[in-house]
């Protein structure tokens, strides 16, 4: 038996641990499904998931492929790959996710997509592209863009207030126990609420002149931005 | 066991078999292939300007792909135990479970097939926005590798026929087939966490006007 195994090496299990580890396998991806549809804040279930996928990728490399009983090369060659990925993976995000460092002009050219026609992008004073979402035509109308830039929306230009680009990816983190909708909800229903660092309250309040639909419409799109 | 009547492996100044250190090594330089493309999915997967509707909240279908993972996952515990049968010299085990994971690779590639054409219907290829072209150019390329793992499975399923030898006296040849199949599967294990499940939470579909 086994005349391919290095003689140091320890010897494969027995098929009852590979139907435990199937089985494993299966139950932690049924609670991560469930985990997905609870209603958790997102600060908690992506450090869950990302976790729980670490644990089946290392039972899989560990039983399957049998790491865990082969020569230690063939882990340092296969780590030393990981490792890398990783490093490239968490360096990319790092740099163009989070930081946006140096902003480069990816807005410059947008194409139109094909399958949706696109009129003329909205020109501030020239009215709003009834194609944008209905958020987004909200979020002109009533002149927010005035005061806060949002990258890729046409007309979104103004300084004084912060800048919403990205706003989705960080609102869930700006209070804690506030998810990023209940924090983008109370920032437009009452803005002296969460002032943004650096910034005065100047903004007008908005709730009480704006229609439910189109506040629910506005709080959706602001919940769009990545 | 039988093997005194083959020619044993060539000795190498490790002791270990050259074959399976260099598919170990390849399959290192796959995690950068793969790493590469998961991590340009995730910056651009929520580029504002062209998503109108077509962003990954509004198209990915969890509930599908939940039950395309199981099943990828089956034929991981399916190729173990092929694994198993070859290290036992046990020829009529072997061919069921290497038939076993080919066929349920083939039906994980009908889902993908499935999944593309659905998106597409939806308006969503691989020219339409920076969503499609990472998302299509990530799933496309594992697809790919699910592809050739099921024609090298059935080709080793083949040659249980013709060449016993071959998956019994040798097991290193379904040994290396399987660290292949499986590390396929472990690409998917992140895939489907993060593209689908954390690519997903938390987002509304924001159709276009």
């Amino acid at each position: 038996m086994e005349s391919h195994r290095h003689p140091s090496e320890r010897p494969l299990p027995p098929i009852s641990v590979y139907l435990y580890v199937g089985a494993i396998l299966i139950i932690v991806t049924a609670v991560e499904v469930a985990a997905f549809y609870l209603d958790v804040p997102s600060y908690v279930l992506i450090p869950i998931l990302i976790v729980l996928s670490l644990m089946k990728f290392v039972l899989v490399v560990m039983f399957f492929m049998h790491l865990r009983y082969d020569h230690k090369i063939f882990s340092s060659v296969f780590i030393l790959g990981l490792v890398l990925a990783l490093g490239i993976t968490l360096g990319l995000i790092t740099l163009f996710d989070n930081f946006d460092v140096g902003n480069p002009p990816v807005a410059a050219a947008p194409t139109p997509i094909p399958t949706i026609t696109l009129a003329t992008p909205a020109i501030p004073g020239g009215g709003v592209d009834p194609n944008l979402p209905a958020g987004a035509q909200a979020f002109l109308n009533r002149g927010c863009n005035g005061c806060h830039v949002i990258e890729g929306l046409p007309g979104a230009v103004g300084v004084v207030g912060p800048d919403l680009t990205g706003l989705a990816g960080r609102a869930g983190d700006r209070v804690p126990g506030l998810s990023a909708e209940e924090y983008v909800r109370q920032s437009v229903e009452a803005p002296q609420d969460f002032l943004v660092e650096g910034y005065d309250n100047l903004m007008l309040p908005l709730r009480d002149t704006i229609g439910d639909e189109e506040f629910e419409s506005l709080v959706e799109y602001l919940l769009t931005l990545r | 066991m039988a093997a005194a009547t083959h020619e044993p492996e060539h000795h190498t100044s490790t002791g270990l078999n050259h074959r399976k250190l260099l598919m170990w090594t390849f399959l290192g330089s796959e995690c950068l292939f793969f790493g590469s493309l998961i991590a340009t999915h995730m910056i651009n997967r929520n580029k504002a300007e062209l998503l109108h509707g077509l962003s990954p909240a509004c198209v990915l279908d969890i509930p599908i792909t939940s039950a395309s993972t199981f099943v990828l996952l089956m034929s991981s515990v399916a190729m173990v135990l092929a694994v198993a049968a070859s290290e036992r010299s046990d020829l009529k085990q072997l061919r069921i479970w290497l038939f076993s994971t080919a066929f349920l690779g083939t039906i994980f590639l009908g889902f993908q097939v499935y999944e593309f054409s659905a998106f597409v219907n939806e308006g969503l290829t691989i020219g339409t926005n920076l969503f499609g072209s990472t998302f299509f150019t990530l799933t496309g390329f594992h697809g790919v590798h699910v592809t050739v793992g099921v024609i090298w499975i059935l080709s080793m399923l083949a040659t249980s026929f013709f060449r016993k030898d071959l998956v019994t006296g040798d097991p290193l040849n379904i040994d290396i087939t399987g660290l292949y199949w499986h590390f396929v599967d472990i690409v998917w294990i992140v895939i489907f966490t993060v593209v689908y499940l954390v690519g997903v939470f938390g987002l509304n579909c924001v159709e276009a006007a």
